[in-house]
């Protein structure tokens, strides 16, 4: 293989028009080979996207599978029932247990900590920074690869579950995983009949991908700046990125100690968490959550940096209040490591020291609440299109507000108590974490799409995803919130009718309406996100040709062509203010942007590092 | 006139119906926090929504306003949420705290949980799938786990804690509204963890506590006196002092042929060991003691423990083991009938692993 040269010295490689045209990154080199073990950053960044977004659409399945089961209220809640029933309603908990274990722990250690990341970061990081590559291109095939055998030991547990359910067959280590995402012990080290050691080593695994890529982009923000980007001249999604490595570096490695001791007492019976063993169950969850309460900053912390930038190109100004957002990124980094105790309010920790959890987490709520009303800031006096992606990104505020406003009741010492475990911190998690990041990450699609592969999408096909996406989404979460403070809990496969609602000269039984409502709302989520998939894919068979610079923003990797070629710029690039558009002037003759010569407002790069 | 709403115990839109003495508390904060979410989502939701219509772009080739920042903005907007932040910090710390501090005086009940349900232990050692308590009295209850953590939910109590392997937690409830409510386990523990429910009986005063207790506590014409007596032997800890096989030493005589033997006394005097001997015994140690242990005797009384017909069935299992009983031939039997209790040794199965 012809290696790519990583050093950002050196002259420009492919001096083509800035339309694209003739030699870019796709075509550079033909043959699988080329792309399995290419070194580029941007065919690395494609190749996770296959990656991740297969491992999305299984974890997408399991969901749809878990809502469906939940459409009938197994009738066994609380009434005498015969043994027969009893079993075939064991049966059918199993399988729940299964669905929604295998949804939660795709969806987090395959899907949304490496999602914007490893697919967005790596593909625009460098160039947002002028570079040609990241600073370390072969650890970062590395870790795409670690990434990959990471998800076959995923996919060896769905295989060890369709084994045992379609042939009877019983793979060694028992077949998929029961334990919930969380893997709290002593059930997934003692009790789980799922293949517990198989998870933790492919999430053990997983965890190397993405210290490596945190070491990678660090290395990369810090030393191949270009001439003239100071710290406070970085895009505003390198300073997320830059943010969420800091947290990948430090908080993954205290995973993947506790992955290992949880195998070894499951594997060899080393007792660490099992009091049968002398063990202490509390340990593992401290453990744990001191890496997962960061990791939902990893999957949010990106997801903040790209609705930066998109607010600001589709608001046609200067993002407001640069500083601050930027700030606000690195003190939820610093903070999320520590309220990791909030998970555990009713554990029986000292309440002392809930009652330091709680004060610092809402703490975390400020630096969130500032980036919201800076969003807000920039779209004030601004001129605005609902192109799609700006539209992913007005979604992604609105579910970022709610899922943020009401983690002000799980902060909160009194009414965390009623609250935990129960449908509402579903409905949280779901709208802060999953949905946010979920909204965000196509909004980055969206936004860099054009960017990637040089064509544009259908808007209104992109537009029609959007809409089902979000009001599936609503309709699926918010009724868990209600369900949650009247006492549903989590996780659970059946579930009791909830207060009888009076309408309509009926008699309906809430909690099966809610959760009814929920299961139509997800299938309408997931009727819009395939929808954005066909539009991808109709985009790369027919779309129209994308300018350089579709949107008018003034980040470095709209310097370049689209799709960029290899090298990413036939020039040396020089930074200037990444928010000031006002260099660029609209050309309708290609639906995008081209750089003004009379405008000439790029400052100079005054006080380059 | 948000008073006048909470004081209807009767479920809303977004909270259960309401039987304990804190929930009023609890449920004023979350209706607060309610508030300000619905204010806050209200006015970025329509901000976003304004601007949007407001600040449309007019022609394709547009620009924005100038952007920037500003700094008096910044400090208002980080402000205003700290406060509001702090102050609900405080309230929900309050309220953490007051159920956090057990009060002095209350009834204690011990709660077992296990794959997949839930056995609440009484101070007179009934052992109950439901539970049972007073009203307007503190509850406290010691909660342990025989195998993965489970967590004990009562939704109308607004009252939650984890049970664990291996610890003691505790919690504890009060009631003003007698009723019926659902107990639930909110921690994932496995194949049935959905069914891992049951029920909180709120009686009606403590009398009606009180006879429930003792109803479901009379074992008589459901267990042989024998068997019952042999339940209390090992759930009540005279197994700990006295044992069956006639082995010497241990801080109480043996019972093995203990039943009408002749028992020599601390003055010097002997006795039959007859059923007012043993009654005698049980309910004032200090009145007759053994040579060998004591004085003082190391017994405690059991005097309000035991009811007539308890002690009668220990002297029955005492009968049944011992060489020394001249009387019809006693066999353990039971009649047919549903069990009290879950199983003998109950109590005993009950210490979590050390």
């Amino acid at each position: 293989m012809s290696a790519i040269p990583a050093n950002l010295a050196g002259g420009h490689a492919h001096a083509d028009d800035s339309h694209g045209h003739g030699d870019n990154y796709l075509n550079h080199q033909r043959g699988i080979l080329s792309w399995l073990l290419t070194l580029d950053h941007k065919r690395i960044g494609l190749m996770y996207m296959m990656a991740v977004l297969t491992a999305f659409a299984i974890g997408g399945v399991f969901a749809i599978l878990l809502r469906t089961m939940l459409w009938h209220p197994l009738p066994f809640y609380g009434v005498n029932i015969t043994p027969d029933d009893q079993q075939r309603a064991s049966t059918s908990y199993d399988l729940y247990n299964h669905f929604f274990t295998l949804h939660g722990a795709v969806m987090v250690f395959l899907f949304m900590i490496p999602a914007i990341p490893a697919i967005l970061g790596n593909f625009v990081l460098p160039m947002q920074l002028g570079a040609k590559d990241v600073a370390f291109p072969r650890l970062n095939l590395l870790s795409f690869w670690i990434y990959v055998t990471g998800l076959v030991f995923f996919l060896s547990l769905l295989l060890g579950g369709v084994l045992h359910v379609a042939f009877g067959i019983n793979m060694p280590g028992g077949f998929g995983l029961d334990t919930g995402w969380t893997f709290y012990t002593p059930y997934s080290s003692s009790h789980a009949e799922g293949n517990v050691v198989a998870a933790t080593l492919g999430a053990f695994i997983l965890g190397f991908s993405s210290i490596l890529t945190g070491v990678n982009f660090l290395a990369t923000v810090h030393m191949l700046r270009p001439k003239g980007m100071t710290w406070f001249r970085m895009p505003l999604f390198i300073w997320a990125v830059y943010s969420t490595a800091i947290i990948q570096i430090l908080a993954t490695p205290v995973l993947a100690i506790t992955l290992l001791l949880l195998c070894a007492e499951r594997a060899i019976g080393i007792g660490i968490f099992d009091p049968r063993l002398g063990g202490d169950p509390v340990l593992f969850q401290h453990f744990f959550w001191f890496y997962s309460h960061p990791a939902v900053y990893i999957m949010i912390l990106p997801a903040m940096g790209i609705i930066s930038e998109v607010m600001a190109a589709f608001s046609r100004k200067h993002i407001f209040g640069y500083a601050f957002i930027a700030f606000s990124s690195l003190s939820i980094a610093l903070l999320s490591f520590l309220v990791w105790g909030h998970h555990m309010f009713v554990s029986g920790q000292s309440p002392l020291t809930n009652a330091v959890f709680s004060l610092i987490t809402f703490s975390v709520a400020i630096p969130s609440a500032v980036k919201v009303f800076n969003w807000l800031g920039t779209m004030y006096k601004g001129s605005i299109r609902l192109r799609t992606p700006m539209l992913w990104a007005l979604g992604f505020i609105w579910l970022f507000t709610i899922g943020g406003l009401t983690g002000l009741f799980l902060g909160a010492l009194a009414t965390d108590v009623p609250l935990t475990n129960t449908l509402f911190i579903v409905a949280h998690f779901h709208y802060v974490m999953m949905g946010s990041t979920l909204f965000a990450f196509m909004a980055g699609m969206y936004y860099w799409f054009p960017k990637m592969f040089g064509k544009m999408y259908d808007e209104t096909i992109g537009k029609w995803a959007f809409w089902l996406a979000f009001i599936g989404f609503n309709v699926t979460f918010f009724p868990q919130f209600v369900m949650g403070s009247q006492g549903n809990p989590r996780r659970y496969a059946s579930y009791p009718d909830g207060p009888i609602i009076h309408m309509l000269g009926r008699d309906i039984p809430s909690f099966v309406a809610g959760h009814r409502i929920a299961t139509v709302g997800a299938y309408t989520l997931g009727l819009g996100l395939t929808l954005a998939l066909v539009n991808w894919l109709m985009a790369l068979r027919n779309g129209k040709k994308a300018a350089a610079n579709p949107w008018g923003a003034n980040t470095l990797e709209w310097h370049t062509p689209s799709p960029p070629p290899h090298d990413n710029f036939s020039f040396t690039p020089v930074a200037g203010d990444p928010y000031d558009m006002h260099g660029w002037k609209y050309d309708p003759a290609i639906d995008g942007w081209i750089e003004d010569e009379q405008a000439a407002t790029r400052p100079s790069p005054a006080h380059a590092h | 006139m948000w008073h006048s709403l909470l004081a209807d115990p009767a479920s809303t839109f977004w909270l259960p119906i309401r039987a304990s003495t804190s929930a009023a508390d609890n449920d004023w904060l979350f209706n607060f926090i309610l508030w300000v979410n619905i204010f806050f989502s209200v006015l970025i939701i329509a901000l976003m929504v304004l601007f949007v219509w407001r600040y449309r772009a007019k022609s394709a080739g547009e620009h924005g306003a100038a952007g920037g920042h500003n700094n008096a903005l910044e400090i208002t907007w980080t402000v205003i949420p700290t406060i509001i932040c702090v102050m609900i910090y405080y309230w929900g710390f309050k309220g953490f705290l007051h159920e956090a501090v057990e009060p002095p005086a209350g009834y204690d009940i011990t709660v077992v949980g296990r794959m997949w349900n839930w056995t609440f232990i009484y101070p007179n050692g009934y052992v109950s799938p439901d539970l049972h308590i007073p009203p307007n009295k503190p509850v406290r209850l010691v909660l342990q786990s025989m195998d993965v953590i489970h967590s004990l939910y009562i939704p109308a109590f607004r009252a939650k804690k984890d049970v664990m392997p291996g610890r003691y937690n505790r919690m504890w409830i009060e009631s003003d509204d007698p009723g019926t409510y659902d107990v639930l386990c909110t921690a994932y523990c496995g194949k049935n963890h959905s069914t891992m429910l049951s029920k909180c009986v709120v009686e009606k005063d403590m009398d009606s506590f009180n006879k429930w207790l003792e109803d479901v506590s009379d074992w008589r014409g459901k267990v042989a006196p024998i068997d019952q007596g042999r339940i209390y032997y090992n759930q009540r800890g005279c197994s700990v002092c006295h044992n069956l096989t006639g082995a010497p030493g241990g801080t109480g005589p043996t019972w093995k042929d203990m039943f009408g033997n002749t028992i020599p006394l601390a003055d010097g005097t002997t006795i039959i060991a007859d059923e007012a001997y043993v009654k005698e015994s049980i309910l004032d140690p200090q009145a007759k003691i053994h040579l060998k242990y004591g004085p003082p005797s190391p017994m405690p009384s059991f005097k309000g423990a035991f009811k007539d017909y308890d002690i009668e069935a220990i002297t029955y299992f005492m009968k049944s083991i011992s060489a020394n009983y001249k009387g019809p031939d006693l066999k353990p039997y039971t009649v047919p009938g549903p069990k009290p209790t879950k199983s003998p040794g109950e109590a005993s199965a009950t210490q979590p692993a050390q």
